[in-house]
């Protein structure tokens, strides 16, 4: 039997087309009793590779193609874990020492790390066999001789691993002569990039991203043939029936090298805990009471039980030294003003709250300990604190400073092909015109590849392409087939591991784009290596409300104590006027809000929770809103869901009261409970939510509910695979929602403005904002030259556009501006010319959204000259420049062909194009006059129109999304902006049926629709009945 | 050198490898394979993989034939 030991994974990347678990199978199916995956440079798929390796019973064999010096590839394979050790201490140094992306391992250290390695010559690109098919056989002969000398005769194996390409045949006989001759061992391989023959198609258009070529381009990395495939025993017999020595090395290599990692070791340090204390767990201990004590001020024996009871779980796990790292990095928050929130589960525990890490008291509002952890699940908790991301990085460095840089690391992440990316890289190896991939990507949803095929059977907007059928279906098939496969690994937004070890024990380490050093591995691989992931996200929602604080003048509300019950700001929810505030801006919440009438901070907590998926496709919204105006009696199924639902109306809307139930009626097991649990937070599959129905019913019955009883129940839960908010975590948002609703009612400048500045952020595009800051009375001023800021800056009720908001804009320029602006400010557009001397596509940018308009010259004037200006500055046009008429007296006011000023329109169209808003006018503003005529309603006018009346509205179409319905139906909700403020409208599948290329064009096209006024609550919106592109009637 | 010729052939094999074949009317003796390989070719316009053999003639002549699995073409002559 043979094994393979020389096989790409996708992880590397673009040059493997089969993923791990096709690998493995495909090997045990052939019945090989291992395999080794080498990937180009890198170890990502260890873990992952270990795990499916070792479930279907085939023992993974843990190695790597590198690229030494000269660009030439050597195969290794680990033996062990020293080996593994080894490998990471190489690749690191060969990434760290090199240029990013272009990793090189040097020959002397591999040398010194070659302990625990086999080293095997390489494919073509090895260069032995590229010396031997250079003909240069006796430099060749030398290679060999010098690496047998480096890494020793029983480690060093010349590879034969081609055949059936021009040369193979007369490459391997050299190869196999020059083995013998030097007395080396032969190793036969396959250089493996993908599962099965017909998977080089798949492999053939990853090359074409990877060189950056189309399939009609000839490119020398473009592989001839298909046999790069796990081929079986007898094929590869047949191949090297003059090599049975080699054939028989791969099986003897296979049997000596070991799996080199135990997965799930625990590897986490111990947490310096100070003098006067025996343990850490004794420390944490004193923490928790110390802060129970602030909290609550006195310790009730219900307080202390509970408290108990979670310190005694924490330390039969061994997780006490992970909740004191993270009460230290909150603890160095606090000390050094960056605000944080704690959020996600960790919010069900009372020592979390004690600790300070998060806000919400899980006693008070009865949250269960066991979501966030339990001895029955034993896993890592997960406690996810958000700061503000302009700080977030002071947090990281802490942690870098006080664990040591050899012990830290940010986690990577795999971005893995989607339905967007698989058909944009694909359609444009296939020479699909840009235009063209542009047209379909847009009109994609964002959905994962393998629904491409689904997609383009049934959305409108992506039937009648006018694309030949075939091309499009090699399009389609080959984007589904690249669904998931890693294309490139960066860093996880907020990872960070804290090891015991050295990190490059476990894992090699490489630079970011950022340029940090991060582990080769993603957050799920690193916590089954056993490391411990921080989750120290960054959020600019909490960037919003500092710089909010910062731009009120005058005495600052204090943020922490903001009171819950004002009047004027639920008075701004009931009127659902909620566009800013924190996760109750979409167009569905403010549908909620307008009905809701929300009066307290439960109801907000609700409302996030409410619209989920699993609420909405549960049929949850409309029964909550009902019960809570007492316009339907609360009714329970059982009188036992009574104190489990109580709080809700008798709805279920967190994932607590899901797994409440389950155990109340059905009388599930703590294993049983936790499935569903990870259905409903990890796995989100249907098809197992319908098993555990089964299971439920089942147990329901024998607990002596009826069938159909126990069978409406489970509807009522079903939903949840979609995904349901659990309840701390809903609290903590519900908080901070609240505090911004607070912020933008009292201080609407000063929040309006600090969103701008922490774009992107939110539901809505800057557009929106702005015309929402309109509409709340506060003036948006342009950007300009004198008065600008790097960023937003707030008076009174007005808000000026920044430099950094302008398209292309330059950090060194905006510096330079600013700079130059402290000696004086500028007189004149060639006063700035001369002094900050910008490139000219900035020039043009300033000028085109008018940040010379102080001035009182035209827009148009001044780009006319821009570009000699610039070459007068730069010194080398002076002549030119004094030569065209009546341009530069002076640097005073142009005259000439330049006073022609560009229409309103152009502007406008400028203006978006650069700060994507309007500052001039909105677009809507200037057809508002020809709408009129034709008799459409603006957003302001909307509400005075009688429900049930049908209307023509029309304005920039805003996130059209399609949202999962309970029906399962397809229905389009959009909002359409114009001067005024916001139109929400539904278009129904019929409609979306008929009209769906303009619901999602591809492009920015302004809507008009013919519908029928919709009120619901305080809240008016459009049912569409037609759909067109508003230029039909301007 | 070499010329493209590209034509059919008639070709007869043993053990898979081409053994001779007939051109220019007379039947060529294949004395070695010299080199074998596979190309896919344009597989996304429905080409289908050929297997090349670069042979060393009785004659002493090189040449190059190809089979697509039901057809044989001698695809280049070597001067």
């Amino acid at each position: 039997m043979f094994v393979h030991l020389h096989v790409h994974s996708p992880y590397s990347f673009l040059d493997g087309a089969s993923g791990i678990t096709k690998l493995v199978e495909r090997a045990a199916d052939l019945g090989m009793p291992a395999l080794a995956l080498t990937v180009h440079n890198r170890l990502s798929d260890t873990v992952r590779f270990i795990k499916t390796a070792q479930n279907a019973g085939i023992k993974p064999i843990i190695g790597c193609e590198v690229t030494a010096e000269g660009g030439f590839h050597l195969t290794l394979l680990c033996k062990n874990n020293t080996g593994y050790r080894n490998l990471c201490a190489v690749l690191t140094r060969a990434h760290l020492e090199n240029e990013r992306g272009f990793p090189v391992t040097d020959m002397h250290t591999l040398a010194s790390h070659k302990e625990g390695l086999f080293v095997l010559s390489g494919c073509r690109k090895g260069l032995i066999p590229s010396l031997i098919l250079q003909k240069r056989y006796k430099e060749a002969r030398r290679t060999a001789e010098h690496y047998k000398h480096l890494f020793g005769p029983d480690s060093f194996f010349i590879e034969l691993s081609e055949s059936l390409l021009p040369g193979s045949m007369s490459l391997n006989k050299a190869l196999s002569e020059l083995a013998v001759s030097l007395d080396l061992p032969t190793v036969v391989t396959n250089n493996v990039h993908y599962a099965t023959k017909e998977d080089f198609h798949i492999h053939d258009i990853l090359t074409c991203m990877r060189t950056l070529t189309k399939l009609e381009d000839v490119h020398p990395e473009r592989r001839l043939n298909s046999e790069n495939y796990l081929k079986s025993w007898d094929e590869m017999k047949a191949e090297y029936k003059d090599c049975p020595e080699g054939l028989h090395m791969a099986r003897v290599l296979a049997e000596q090298c070991e799996c080199p990692l135990d997965l799930g070791v625990p590897n986490f340090p111990a947490f310096a805990y100070p003098k006067g204390f025996d343990s850490s767990f004794h420390f944490l201990h004193h923490l928790v009471f110390q802060g129970a004590e602030n909290r609550y001020g006195t310790i009730s024996r219900e307080i202390k039980t509970r408290l108990e009871h979670e310190l005694s779980i924490i330390g039969q796990l061994g997780y006490e030294d992970y909740f004191l790292v993270v009460w230290d990095l909150v603890n160095f928050a606090v000390r050094q003003n960056i605000r944080h929130a704690g959020r996600g589960s960790a919010a069900d525990s009372a020592v979390a709250y004690c600790l300070g890490i998060t806000d919400v008291d899980p006693i008070a509002h009865n949250l269960l300990f066991e979501r966030f952890m339990s001895l029955e699940r034993g896993e890592k908790p997960d406690i996810d604190v958000d700061f503000d991301a302009r700080r977030r990085d002071e947090v990281t460095a802490y942690v870098y400073a006080k664990y040591g840089d050899a012990h830290v690391a940010p986690v990577a992440t795999y971005n893995t092909f989607q339905a967007r990316s698989a058909v944009r890289d694909v359609g444009k190896a296939m020479g699909y015109a840009q235009d063209e991939i542009d047209l379909i990507a847009r009109r994609l949803p964002h959905i994962p590849g393998y629904q491409i095929e689904n997609a383009f059977r049934s959305l409108p907007e992506l039937q009648n392409l006018d694309i030949p059928e075939k091309r499009l279906k090699t399009l389609i098939e080959t984007s589904s087939k690249l669904s998931g496969l890693p294309r490139f690994l960066s860093t996880h937004l907020g990872g960070v591991v804290i090891c015991k070890t050295p990190v490059t024990w476990l894992s090699p380490l490489e630079r970011s784009a950022k340029g940090v050093n991060i582990v080769q591995f993603d957050k799920d691989d690193v916590e089954d290596l056993g490391l411990v992931k921080l989750d120290l996200l960054s959020l600019r929602t909490l960037g919003a409300v500092e710089d909010s604080l910062m731009f009120i003048e005058g005495a600052k509300p204090d943020y922490d104590r903001i009171p819950l019950d004002d009047k004027a700001t639920f008075e701004r929810l009931q009127r659902a006027d909620t566009i800013g505030i924190f996760q109750l801006e979409s167009p569905a919440q403010r549908g909620l809000q307008a009905r809701l009438g929300a009066e307290n901070i439960e109801d907000i907590v609700a409302s996030v929770a409410l619209i989920r998926p699993g609420p909405i496709k549960g049929d949850m919204v409309e029964p909550f809103i009902k019960r809570r105006h007492g316009e339907e009696d609360i009714t329970y199924l059982d009188p036992r869901l009574e104190p489990i639902l109580k709080n809700t109306y008798g709805v279920v809307l967190f994932q607590e009261q899901v797994i409440e139930i389950a155990s109340v009626i059905a009388g599930f097991t703590p294993g049983e409970a936790d499935k569903l649990r990870r259905v409903m937070t990890h796995g989100r599959s249907f098809e197992e939510m319908e098993k555990i129905g089964e299971v439920f019913i089942e147990k329901a019955v024998k607990r002596g509910v009826t069938e159909q009883v126990a069978g409406e129940i489970f509807k009522c839960i079903r939903g949840y695979a979609s995904y349901g908010f659990c309840e701390a975590h809903a609290r903590a948002f519900a908080t901070t929602a609240y505090k911004t609703a607070y912020l933008i009612e009292h201080y609407p400048a000063e929040f309006c403005g600090a969103i701008l500045n922490n774009q992107p952020m939110g539901f809505y595009p800057v557009s929106t904002i702005c015309v929402e800051a309109k509409s709340h009375g506060v003036e948006v001023l342009g950007p300009s030259i004198n008065h600008s800021d790097k960023d937003v800056t707030v008076k009174g009720l007005s808000i000026r556009i920044p430099f950094k908001m302008i398209s292309g804009m330059k950090q060194n320029t905006v510096t330079s501006i600013i700079r130059e602006r402290e000696k004086g400010e500028f007189k004149s557009f060639y006063d700035f010319i001369r002094r900050v001397k910008p490139d000219s596509d900035v020039l043009r940018n300033l000028v085109l959204c008018g940040c010379f308009d102080e001035f009182g010259v035209s827009r148009k004037s001044l780009l006319w000259q821009a570009k000699d200006a610039c070459a007068v500055a730069d010194g080398s046009q002076a002549e030119t420049l004094v030569a065209l008429p009546g341009v530069c007296h002076g640097y005073g006011v142009p005259v000439g062909p330049g006073h022609i000023e560009f229409s309103l329109g152009e502007k406008v169209a400028f203006e978006y194009q650069i700060l994507g808003t309007g500052i001039s006018a909105h677009p809507v503003e200037l057809w508002r006059s020809k709408l009129q005529r034709q008799g459409f309603i603006s957003s302001r006018d909307l509400p005075r129109i009688k429900p049930g009346d049908f209307v023509k509205v029309g304005g920039v179409p805003v996130r059209p999304h399609r949202p999962p319905a309970r029906s399962g139906r397809t229905v389009v909700f959009l909002s359409l902006e114009d001067e005024y403020g916001l139109i929400d409208v539904t278009c129904f599948e019929n409609v979306y049926a008929k009209y769906g290329k303009f619901l999602f064009p591809g492009k920015l096209m302004p809507l008009g629709v013919w519908g029928q006024v919709q009120k619901r609550g305080t809240g008016f919106s459009v049912t569409a009945k037609t759909v067109f592109p508003l230029s039909y009637v301007l | 050198m070499s010329k493209i010729v590209d034509q059919p052939v008639l070709v007869v094999c043993e053990k898979g490898n081409p053994k001779r074949f007939f051109w220019i009317k007379k039947w060529v003796t294949v004395k070695a394979v010299i080199d074998k390989w596979n190309e896919v070719g344009r597989w996304w316009e429905d080409d289908k993989e050929k297997t090349f053999y670069r042979v060393l003639a009785g004659e002493g002549g090189v040449y190059e034939l190809y089979s697509d699995h039901k057809h044989w073409n001698l695809y280049r002559v070597f001067d």
